[in-house]
């Protein structure tokens, strides 16, 4: 689904060059859960964000969907995006000015589905979340749990094939966080790729591989037994 | 998707109700107050334009030049109508003349019941009027209507006046208590938008009836008519023109030495904005007044529009995580630009609403302001409906292009990072501040332009007249009885405590229609042939406490007086060349009398200059000559003047009114007070100041609502920064002056860019003025009292939210990020 061959990325700010990904080869499979750690400034958002195609790598292949996307236009990177990767951020990032339904509905929306099927998909993915019963609050009105739920609906509404998790965990307890990993184990279960950021060992312990990071670099690849890269 | 957008909008727009209601108010002052200018714009240059044949009416004025004298006036004599349609046949189509019977005061009266009205608007027309202008005769033929000697055609008002539910036509009318006129027709009265109005017409026919002679209707030198020529359709007014020197050399053979004529002709519909000539009809318009507040109107737009672009982009950070999202989940940048145009409608939408009811609320005010009529159509009708779509759109696309451009172009990896937002960059910074310093600007050389006009206009109202104006009370006698028992009615008046001093004179002081006649001083062949002339009773210099500089007034005790004397003003001293008032008495003045005769006179007294003509020109050399007593003063002496002893005012005109009463029992005591009238004059000035003032005042506002909109916006930006230096020691004041600084900094730079514009407008208008206020220091003073006002407005704005930012606990603050 996703293979990278030799990604560079370089930030160049007043003349000083910061090299975030420095030669990253990464392939993975359909249907994987993977974790990547590291310390802080590693370049783990940077990776996701490319992978995510929100921005492009400076050097360096990447193919999506068995599709050079290096170096598309940001028109087509979002063409690709759309029902394909699904997001789901550390600080939610639903917006406020929505109810928990049309935060969902949204993704639909930019598909231009019609109402009626975009109402039942969404109503699913809510329904899927057990966030029925919050479906006309607004954000503000939930909880961090309930909120991330609502994002991870958000996220998997248009049945994207990968999600990709930044820190998913980050703002909440580890009740609720645990509650966010299973639901994400559960989507991976039911064939949905997952790719996330994380910190917490104990996140990582869900996917069945974690890559380590450190300075741009892969330095460490663990897998779970039984599981073939 | 649609309504989506719209939902966001609205929430938005609910959720930050400050922000909205500033954005939206802001823009609502800011269209209403080009509406309105608009709306009178639109009146100022639809004046005349509803003759039907207004294309093609021209008015003949005449300009007369001679070595010390340069008059442009809006009238022509008597015989110019009749002869240039008799040489220009093939040109004129029609001529119409008016002449208003050169008095102040025209009273008539219901021939029935002897009622006496006065009335504004009466002229002797030719009976082409209704030929030439698009009037509307409701009653009567408007062929005929003015065809017969001592006809007369009144408006609807005037009829319903005089002879209330009557029908008026055959009815009579009494003039000046002996002459009857027959109502041969009723007209609606002209638009507002007429450069003179009417009240009564009657027939050119009259005339010899009225003055019981014809021989001043053939004279070349009198020139007291308002002439209008109808061109025939495809003439050129340059054509006429191109022959009319030909005709003055033809017919002025009455032309003195060295005195050039020139007729010039002027196009109906430029008259009111375009013609400030001696005697006009009525006070015109001003094509600057015009200029000014089409320029204003602009300028209050663009100063909202800013705002709107300002407050928009400043608050837009916010939503960069809105932005950055919905381009997560695949918005295209187009959409997302439709998305913000389209909220920049909505609330634009709102600004034009609110304006229209601001406009609706504040037209009655505007109309008794300017003394014009803008109905609800000034909103409802399709014209101004098309013009405020196409205004719609361009404000809309204005203040909304920039911020759509811009949070449309939000990178959406930034929000990968968990932040809230993007920090503007310091390009925007320094946008936002050219923008406010823009704004500032042009608020700044508004206040000072309107100071400087007010204070031009104080000016010349304060401007020392070189008389006394106070407790005078003037009352028109021309062709009054009084004119016959002017001695009588003076002898009585003395007698009352309250009436301290009575005299006569031939015009008002301060008014600028003036006698001139033929004195000339008898030591300069060479000098004009005329000069103004003031003609006056006994203890004229008396009434008004004019200064004498040498020599005496006149006195009883000189009865030749009347005869051989003549008092000159200070001005005259130069044309008869000599240095000191003291050396120009006993100077000779010939006067040439209607049978050619000189009349040697005598200097016998020289007064200071004083403003016996308009304050906005300059004094011109003045003969004042003494009429003699007892004799009918018909035609020179058409005012007699009445000073009031102090706190005897009520007492003196009931006094007046009882005498004048006893001694004239047919014409209506009517009277003014000189200082009422002198004011009058300046009427229209005065109140364009006060307008412009109040738009001024409204920029202003404007734009500290622009400034309060940012600083609060300033303040939460940096309410993270504030919780880490008060933590680090900060304290209140600290904080204030840090978060005003920055507003004071670009207050101070408007100011300054202010100066040398304002300072160049300031030079080119009053460039105009004879007299005019001393720019030097007064500039400096108006600079630094406007600058520190500015300033002073301005951190008022902007302290209110800095002091709310600065009380924030820093525990709070910190955590917010």
């Amino acid at each position: 689904m996703i293979k990278t061959n030799n990604l560079k990325k370089i930030y160049t700010t007043d003349e000083v060059e910061t090299t975030a990904l420095n030669g990253i080869d990464l392939e993975i499979r359909k249907g994987e859960f993977c974790a990547i750690m590291g310390p802080s400034g590693c370049g783990k958002s940077t990776l996701l964000n490319i992978v995510g195609l929100l921005d492009n790598p400076t050097e360096g292949t990447y193919q999506f969907l068995n599709y050079e996307v290096s170096g598309k236009s940001e028109r087509e990177r979002a063409r690709l995006r759309k029902g394909n990767i699904g997001f789901v951020f550390q600080s939610f990032n639903l917006i406020d000015e929505l109810t928990v339904f049309e935060n969902v509905e949204l993704p639909l929306l930019y598909l231009g589905m019609p109402g009626e099927e975009r109402k039942e998909k969404a109503e699913t993915a809510i329904d899927r979340m057990n966030m029925m019963h919050r479906r006309n609050h607004f954000p503000q009105q939930l909880s961090g749990g309930q909120q991330q739920r609502v994002a991870i609906a958000r996220a998997v509404v248009a049945n994207a094939k990968l999600i990709l998790a930044d820190e998913p965990t980050g703002n909440l307890d580890s009740d609720h966080g645990n509650e966010v990993m299973k639901l994400l184990a559960e989507l991976n279960d039911q064939g949905t790729t997952i790719v996330m950021v994380t910190h917490s060992p104990h996140d990582a312990g869900y996917a069945e591989r974690t890559i380590n990071l450190f300075d741009g670099q892969i330095v460490k690849e663990e897998v779970e037994e039984g599981f073939h890269v | 998707m649609i309504k989506n957008y719209l939902k966001v909008a609205l929430r938005n727009l609910g959720k930050r109700k400050g922000f909205t209601l500033i954005n939206v108010l802001g823009l609502a002052i800011g269209i209403a107050s080009c509406l309105l200018i608009a709306a009178y714009v639109l009146h100022e240059v639809s004046y005349d334009q509803f003759h039907e044949k207004s294309d093609r009416i021209y008015r003949v004025t005449q300009t007369t030049q001679t070595s010390s004298k340069n008059e442009s006036g809006a009238t022509t004599p008597f015989p110019v109508a009749p002869t240039l349609q008799n040489d220009f046949s093939g040109q004129i189509e029609k001529t119409v003349r008016f002449f208003d019977m050169q008095e102040e005061v025209r009273t008539i009266m219901n021939a029935q019941n002897e009622e006496s009205f006065r009335v504004d608007h009466f002229y002797v027309v030719d009976s082409t009027f209704f030929d030439v202008f698009s009037a509307d005769l409701v009653r009567g033929n408007p062929q005929t209507a003015l065809d017969d000697p001592m006809s007369a055609v009144i408006t609807e008002e005037q009829a319903r006046r005089f002879f209330g539910d009557e029908n008026p036509i055959g009815k009579q009318l009494t003039f000046k208590g002996v002459e009857d006129f027959t109502v041969t027709g009723v007209m609606r009265a002209l638009p507002k938008t007429s450069h003179f109005q009417v009240d009564v017409l009657v027939s050119f026919n009259s005339l010899p009836e009225l003055y019981g002679s014809r021989e001043f209707l053939e004279r070349w030198f009198w020139n007291p008519c308002w002439t209008y020529v109808l061109l025939k359709d495809g003439v050129t007014p340059q054509e006429l023109e191109s022959q009319l020197p030909g005709f003055v050399d033809k017919n002025y053979a009455d032309r003195e030495e060295g005195e050039t004529i020139t007729l010039s002709l002027q196009s109906l519909t430029d008259i009111h904005l375009y013609s400030n000539l001696d005697q006009e009809m009525e006070a015109n318009g001003s094509i600057f007044y015009v200029y000014l507040f089409t320029v204003v109107a602009v300028l209050i737009l663009i100063i909202a529009t800013i705002n709107f672009m300002n407050l928009s982009t400043a608050r837009s950070t916010e939503r960069a995580r809105e932005v950055g999202m919905r381009k997560v989940l695949g918005a295209q940048r187009n959409q997302l630009f439709g998305q913000f145009m389209g909220e920049s409608m909505l609330m634009t939408g709102l600004g034009f609403l609110a304006a229209l009811f601001l406009v609706y609320l504040s037209l009655p005010w505007f109309n008794e302001y300017l003394d014009i009529s803008l109905g609800a159509s000034v909103i409802t009708n399709g014209k101004v409906l098309g013009g405020l779509l196409i205004l719609f759109i361009v404000v809309a696309l204005l203040a909304g292009l920039y911020p759509a451009l811009y949070l449309s172009g939000f990178n959406p990896t930034s929000i990968m990072h968990g932040s809230k937002g993007t920090q503007s960059g310091a390009g925007e910074k320094l946008l936002r501040k050219a923008l406010v310093v823009f704004q500032f600007t042009l608020s700044v050389v508004l206040i000072i332009g309107t100071v400087i006009v007010y204070l031009q206009l104080q000016h010349l109202q304060n401007k020392q007249m070189g008389f006394n104006q106070e407790q005078i009370v003037v009352m028109p006698i021309t062709q009054t009885l009084i004119a016959w028992e002017f001695d009588q009615f003076k002898e009585k008046a003395l007698q009352s405590p309250h009436i301290k001093v009575i005299s006569g004179m031939s015009k008002v002081l301060g008014s600028e229609s003036q006698f001139f006649s033929k004195y000339s001083p008898a030591n300069q062949p060479d000098a004009p042939p005329t000069n103004m002339t003031l003609h006056v009773k006994h203890d004229f210099l008396e009434t008004y406490d004019i200064k004498l500089l040498a020599g005496r007034s006149f006195s009883r005790d000189y009865p030749a007086d009347v005869e051989n004397s003549i008092l000159i003003n200070k001005a005259m001293l130069n044309q008869i060349d000599v240095e000191t008032p003291r050396d120009a008495l006993g100077a000779r003045f010939y006067f040439t009398t209607a049978e050619n005769e000189r009349k040697p006179l005598q200097v016998i007294g020289v007064v200071d200059d004083f403003y016996y003509t308009s304050i906005k020109k300059e004094i011109s050399p003045l003969v004042i000559n003494l009429v003699k007593e007892g004799r009918p003063t018909v035609r020179s002496i058409e005012f007699a003047t009445a000073k009031l002893a102090e706190g005897g005012t009520q007492n003196g005109i009931e006094d007046l009114r009882a005498i004048w009463k006893e001694v004239n029992h047919i014409d209506p005591f009517t009277y003014f007070f000189q200082d009422e009238k002198l004011q009058e004059i300046y009427k229209s000035e005065a109140q364009m100041s006060n307008v412009s003032g109040i738009f001024t005042l409204l920029c202003i506002l404007v734009a500290c609502l622009g400034l309060f909109g940012l600083a609060s916006y300033t303040a939460s930006r940096r309410t993270k920064e504030i919780g880490i230096r008060k933590t680090l020691g900060a304290t209140v004041p600290n904080i204030m002056a840090l978060l005003s600084k920055d507003y004071l900094r670009l207050i101070v730079i408007s100011n300054i860019i202010a100066w040398p514009v304002i300072y160049y407008l300031a030079v080119q208008w009053l460039q105009d003025f004879p007299y005019r206020i001393d720019l030097g220091w007064n500039l400096v003073v108006i600079f630094v009292t406007v600058g520190i006002a500015t300033i002073i407005i301005g951190l008022l704005t902007v302290s209110y939210q800095s002091l709310r930012a600065a009380l924030i606990n820093p525990v709070e603050s910190i955590q917010q990020e």
